[in-house]
């Protein structure tokens, strides 16, 4: 409310305020609102009403890819908060609803009276915040940081409210911040458009987090080398840190135990590759392979199937660098 | 495979009681693995075989009522000694302290248990008895006389030497001490210690065979086999599940025991399996006829619970290529050595070890200079990544100047030169931190140095 509005209402005087004033100074007029004016108002508001009902149901057509807007950001939203803020389908009906509703109030507004809307992305972001009522029924949560994990889930999704905005830019951002396959982040986050501040946080997230990214961060180096500017410059030399030396041989990967000795021959297949790349993406899904309980014949050619698909991934991105 | 028989058998002396005796007897396989039969100086955890035993003998249902309130059921000990050079000694040490000390019955009162103390004291009565039964009953000189003075009034004592000295089994029979029936036993049994026949029925199956659990599951198999004039061991980590037994072998990388491995599969297996196969307790037996085999059971404990043991395969050793910096001269080096460097450019070698450094460093920038089309078309053809590597000798030296003398200082210079972001390194890129004789001094000098390793971009 603009500090004009708040003025507006506090020295607005109406119905049952101030009813003795009537009383003691019968001939002053003490209202400030006169009965023509409420009935203007509540026609007007009626008439908005009406318009926004109409328009509610036209965005509720026009934004079919908003619920699943919402329950990715929900996810992205547990994982960041590391489960403190979770969204049940109620909380979020709630959500969808208001953010149509609050959308076709401004556009309503917008056709009666000409009022400017705020961008999608600002008013999405008002009414979401206002859903949330975080930390009023749990002193736990850090109400500061809570609301700054939200705002920067719903930035790193928002997009979506960009006028001619696709569902999958927020598809590719939230993939980016849930798998765990290093190639498939690797491509997303050299090749997606995906907006500066996901790509940003990812990348901070990747180099400040414990996970191994050896094959994430050589991918990145390699595509750089061809198209320089593909990864931050203040990132090359952390990313660079991040290539684990210990990951460049089969010391890295643990001795077969058990019914996996069997498959022996058949796992040290595949760590014959042709190309560096190839071979560390064979350590990568080795390692990943022999830490399972049991190896089936079926889990080597799902692997065999992965390092291969790293490789093309992999081709295409250098391909891909080349030429631009 | 071998076992222990047990049995009972009438004591020697008095048949009424019996004694514990024992064998090493052969027995099929199959009865290991499935009827739990002790497998005979193959186990793990021998100790705790005698262990159990021992909590058997001592479980209150195998004492004999009459005659356990009078301490004649008494436990043994759990601290057993192992005395035997065997596998086994301690199940044998055990054995044998039962064998020695312990009569076994049916039943027994304590009054049939009087009146054989009795009839054995009658059939050894002898002076030696005698007085020691006289100093079980009697606590000091005056009551053994009067105990004695009782039996012959004209019996003369004045000392100990007079009581020893008398024909006591003569003066005294076994109903003068009819009222010291504790006494009786004691002497005439020597501290007997009973326990039921059924003790023999908790140990043992049907045929006397010495058992303690229902079932044995794991047993490790090790095959000798000559690896280049050597004998090595192949140990496979085995289970018995049913008529079946399930081997894996534990590998390294050497190729001729696993292609050992491989055959062995191929020989004994009755599934199709190359390493890890199956076969049955009665051709696990026909391995360890062929004498090629020797099986033990090293987690065998009648006690505790034990995990069983994995077999582990090594995988070939196969590595990534990465290039490291060579080591160069620095001012950690002798100034012989620097001088050696400077006399084989001809350079004047004269001068404190800074001026040493200085004139190193100069030569440094000379031939950087001299060699660096050679480093920039090497360079550009081949870029590389920076990658963490701390452990010393991993990466190979870099294909270019590896036989100039100060080759590798003149790289440490280019890399530094080159490094782009401190991530890659490629020609196009320079680095303008430093003027060369900075950078070579401050590489000699320590100051400053390529880090990890590099490997090719592709």
């Amino acid at each position: 409310m603009s500090e004009e509005d708040r003025i507006r209402v506090l020295t607005h005087m109406n119905g049952d305020d101030a009813p003795s004033l009537e009383q003691w100074a019968p001939k002053v007029p003490g209202k400030t609102v006169t009965a023509t004016d409420i009935r203007a108002a509540g026609n007007g508001l009626q008439k908005a009403l009406f318009v926004a009902a109409k328009r509610f149901f036209g965005l509720r057509l026009e934004l079919l890819t908003l619920s699943q807007f919402l329950a990715k950001y929900a996810d992205l939203l547990l994982r960041e908060t590391k489960g403190e803020i979770a969204l049940d389908g109620r909380r979020l009906g709630f959500i969808y609803r208001n953010i149509l509703a609050n959308r076709a109030v401004e556009l309503a507004k917008q056709e009666l009276w000409g009022n400017q809307p705020l961008p999608f992305a600002e008013s999405a972001r008002y009414v979401l915040e206002s859903s949330i009522p975080i930390g009023l029924n749990d002193e736990s949560v850090n109400r500061e940081e809570a609301v700054h994990k939200l705002e920067i889930c719903f930035d790193l999704l928002a997009q979506y409210f960009e006028e001619g905005s696709e569902i999958d830019t927020v598809n590719r951002v939230y993939e980016l911040f849930t798998i765990d396959d290093p190639m498939r982040k690797a491509e997303i986050l050299l090749t997606g458009n995906i907006g500066a501040l996901a790509s940003t946080k990812a990348w901070k997230d990747l180099i400040d987090g414990e996970a191994d990214i050896t094959l994430l961060a050589y991918t990145a180096l390699q595509v750089e080398t061809h198209r320089p500017g593909s990864v931050p410059p203040e990132l090359l030399k952390s990313l660079s840190d991040k290539i684990a030396g210990k990951q460049f041989s089969t010391e890295s990967i643990p001795d077969l135990e058990g019914g996996a000795i069997e498959y022996l021959d058949e796992i040290e297949a595949l760590l014959d590759q042709s190309s560096d790349l190839a071979q560390l993406a064979a350590f990568h899904h080795v390692r990943r392979l022999v830490a399972r309980e049991h190896i089936r014949p079926q889990d080597i050619e799902n692997t065999r199937e992965r390092i291969g698909q790293d490789v093309q991934t992999f081709k295409t991105l250098i391909e891909g660098a080349r030429a631009a | 495979m071998k076992t222990v028989r047990l049995w009972l058998e009438p004591d020697f002396e008095i048949p009424r009681f019996q004694r514990l005796k024992s064998e090493i007897v052969k027995i099929p396989l199959a009865d290991v693995f499935q009827k739990g039969i002790h497998p005979w100086a193959c186990g793990g955890y021998s100790e705790s075989l005698a262990e159990k035993i021992v909590d058997i003998f001592n479980e209150d249902i195998l004492k004999l009522p009459d005659i356990k309130p009078l301490g004649h059921c008494a436990d043994i000990s759990h601290l057993l000694y192992a005395y035997y050079d065997s596998r086994d000694s301690y199940l044998e040490s055990l054995l044998e302290k039962i064998s020695e000390t312990i009569y076994f019955v049916d039943q027994l009162t304590f009054e049939e248990l009087v009146a054989l103390a009795k009839e054995r004291l009658r059939e050894t009565w002898e002076s030696s008895i005698v007085l020691q039964l006289l100093k079980r009953v009697c606590h000091d000189f005056n009551e053994m006389r009067s105990f004695l003075k009782r039996a012959d009034k004209n019996f003369k004592i004045s000392c100990y030497a007079d009581i020893e000295a008398a024909n006591l089994a003569e003066i005294l029979n076994v109903e003068d001490f009819e009222s010291h029936e504790q006494a009786l036993i004691a002497e005439g049994l020597q501290r007997p210690n009973f326990r039921t026949t059924q003790f023999i029925k908790c140990i043992t199956d049907e045929h006397g065979c010495l058992k303690a659990t229902d079932r044995i599951r794991d047993f490790e198999l090790t095959a000798n086999i000559k690896i280049d004039d050597d004998f090595e061991k192949l140990v496979y980590n085995g289970q018995a599940e049913g008529d079946c037994v399930v081997l894996q072998p534990g590998l390294n990388r050497c190729p001729v025991k696993r292609a050992k491995a491989r055959e062995i599969a191929a020989e004994w297996r009755t599934d199709d399996a190359k390493y890890c196969f199956t076969t049955s307790i009665e051709q696990l037996g026909r391995m360890l006829e062929s004498d090629s085999f020797t099986i033990e059971f090293p987690t065998l404990d009648y006690k505790r619970s034990r995990d069983s043991q994995t077999s582990k395969a090594a995988i070939e050793e196969k590595r990534i290529r990465i290039f490291s910096i060579g080591t160069y001269l620095t001012e950690d080096d002798s100034g012989d050595r620097i001088k050696k460097v400077l006399r084989d450019h001809n350079v004047s070698m004269t001068g404190r070890k800074d001026q040493l450094l200085e004139k190193l460093a100069q030569l440094a920038v000379q031939i950087y200079q001299d060699y660096l089309p050679k480093l920039d078309d090497h360079f550009r053809q081949n870029r590389f990544i920076n990658i963490e590597e701390k452990r010393n000798g991993i990466g190979r030296l870099f294909p270019v100047l590896k036989d100039l003398d100060i080759g590798q200082l003149i790289l440490a210079m280019y890399i530094l030169k080159h490094l782009r972001g401190n991530a890659i390194l490629e020609a196009t890129h320079e680095n303008n931190t430093y003027d060369l004789i900075d950078l070579a001094r401050s590489i000699v000098k320590r100051d400053v140095a390529p880090e990890g390793c590099f490997m090719r971009v592709q």
